[in-house]
């Protein structure tokens, strides 16, 4: 079991006039266990702050972060960045390896767990290749092998996607929603592409600009595998967007 | 690909042979020359220089001193090594220890090698010391440099990664900040050893009785040209044996991730 919940989670950061400055507000936020929810928000809105908070990077300034039935600090997280920060000296195979060796999986399991990892990112070629000698597509997909190699109770997704070419992205999500399906994990997506939100998600959270606080979720009842030229993902994503917009400009 | 083609990197490899051959023949062929011109006690023949030098090293004289000399650099070298590895870390991760030392590199980088050279005989007399201290005060402040700066490039994010992964202390200075710092590392460790080739023969020259500096400076006294030249050539040899057999495989074993790096080594070795 993996349901996040948020109760009234605050941060703000100190600033040079010593006036903190407010980046998150009274967040409830919950996360089902197995659930897809996408968090939408204009860049900049503070959606990082809340991803380092669950993942236990910052600690909030109030509020509190429950894993239901596990213990905060046992919990076993996948994180994707907005860029793959990979061990750029360590091949493929071992990047994987070395956040394998990190969870304590032991060294004689290990090469099956990457090995696999890397054949459903249809990466095992190149597993002996240095990052720096691959796209940067395929960059994101280590990022992603390792993530899931560790099998985490909840991954979380900091725009994973938003420095590829959109042809890319597509493949991506559609390689990551296989993985999803395949190993059922909790994910918080975060992203600032209404479109994606609402292709990925079970849920999408909306965001307001800074200081942020969740003005809007809305179920995507839609079946999967979804597909973009769906008429229904496009009427969603464009009532988000004009939510979101309207909150935006009323705050402006 | 991400795998170059090999075919193509040991032809470009062996070009380069050849344009070694062909730059040290023709640097050897200039010297052939115009030694003829000359009397022996001003630029003897290679020839001559080549027949002392196989003499130097048949008698076990060159070894002798080559050995000593050896000694006090990677000595000298070895505590530069450990003085700017804790400082250089110290000044990149830390305002004040930053600018507390900031001054002294510069200071430290100004003056010339040879006062220290001087400074540590009289200081310490005719030892092995002198010259060890000589070198660790040369050769600290470029490698601090170095790994100042490559401890404030450091890539904190993949800190944060592996944050996230709950990795300890231990595993993220091991395996997230050395790595970072091997290339800052390496790079002050060339320049480093340079500068402690010269200071030591400077030091030997000024105040020991061994070494290869205390050699030249004793055949520069009789006159010598040929054995001044001979011991000057049998250590250039050495040298360019260390930097072909050992630091530059170490060095391209270490960094053969970075494809950049790799261009940046063929054009150099060009």
């Amino acid at each position: 079991m993996a349901t996040i919940h948020l109760r009234s989670l605050s941060r703000s950061f100190p600033t040079q006039d010593g006036q903190p400055l407010p980046v998150l507000v009274d967040v409830d936020l919950t996360v089902r266990d197995r659930q897809f929810a996408c968090l939408l928000g204009p860049s900049g809105c503070g959606k990082s702050t809340l991803l380092n908070i669950i993942a236990g990077l910052i600690p909030p300034s109030a509020g509190s972060i429950e894993f239901e039935g596990q213990d905060p600090g046992s919990v076993n997280i996948g994180y994707i960045f907005q860029e793959p920060r990979l061990l750029n000296w360590r091949t493929v195979a071992d990047n994987l390896d070395f956040a394998l060796r990190v969870k304590g999986v032991p060294r004689q399991e290990r090469p099956a767990v990457v090995e696999r990892y890397l054949k459903m990112v249809g990466l095992d070629q190149f597993k002996d290749a240095y990052p720096l000698t691959l796209s940067g597509g395929m960059q994101s997909r280590v990022g992603i092998a390792r993530a899931f190699a560790i099998r985490p109770d909840v991954l979380l997704m900091d725009e994973p996607f938003s420095n590829l070419d959109e042809l890319t992205a597509r493949q991506l999500r559609r390689d990551l929603l296989d993985l999803w399906e395949k190993e059922r994990l909790t994910v918080l997506f975060i992203t600032h592409n209404a479109m994606e939100a609402v292709y990925l998600g079970d849920v999408v959270h909306i965001m307001s600009h800074r200081p942020a606080e969740i003005f809007s979720s809305r179920e995507v009842p839609l079946p999967r595998p979804r597909d973009y030229r769906n008429p229904e993902i496009f009427r969603l994503q464009q009532e988000i967007v004009d939510q979101l917009m309207a909150r935006v400009g009323e705050l402006q | 690909m991400p795998v170059p083609a090999p075919s193509r990197a040991r032809s470009s490899r062996f070009e380069n042979l050849r344009l070694y051959a062909l730059s040290v023949g023709v640097l050897i062929g200039l010297w052939a020359a115009i030694a003829p011109f000359f009397p022996e006690f001003i630029l003897p023949g290679p020839l001559a220089v080549a027949w002392a030098s196989w003499e130097l090293f048949a008698s076990g004289e060159f070894f002798l001193h080559m050995s000593r000399t050896l000694l006090r650099v990677v000595a000298g070298f070895l505590g530069a090594l450990v003085v700017g590895i804790l400082v250089g870390v110290g000044m990149g991760i830390n305002r004040q220890v930053e600018t507390f030392w900031k001054m002294e590199i510069l200071i430290g980088l100004t003056i010339p090698g040879l006062m220290w050279a001087v400074i540590s005989v009289l200081w310490f007399g005719l030892t092995d010391f002198a010259a060890i201290f000589a070198i660790v005060i040369i050769t600290s402040p470029m490698i601090t440099l170095n790994i100042w700066e490559g401890t404030k490039a450091l890539d904190t994010k993949l800190v944060q990664m592996a944050r996230t992964l709950r990795a300890s202390r231990g595993t993220i200075v091991r395996e997230i900040v050395v790595p970072q710092l091997i290339p800052y590392l390496l790079s002050g460790t060339r320049l480093g050893l340079s500068l402690a080739w010269k200071v030591v023969v400077i030091s030997e020259m000024v105040g020991l009785d061994t070494g290869i500096g205390h050699q030249i400076s004793h055949w520069f006294g009789l006159f010598s040209m040929t054995k001044v030249m001979a011991w000057t050539f049998s250590f250039t040899l050495i040298m360019l044996l260390l930097e072909f057999g050992v630091i530059y495989p170490i060095e391209r074993r270490i960094t053969r991730w970075r494809p950049e790096a790799k261009e940046a080594f063929a054009t150099a070795q060009a």
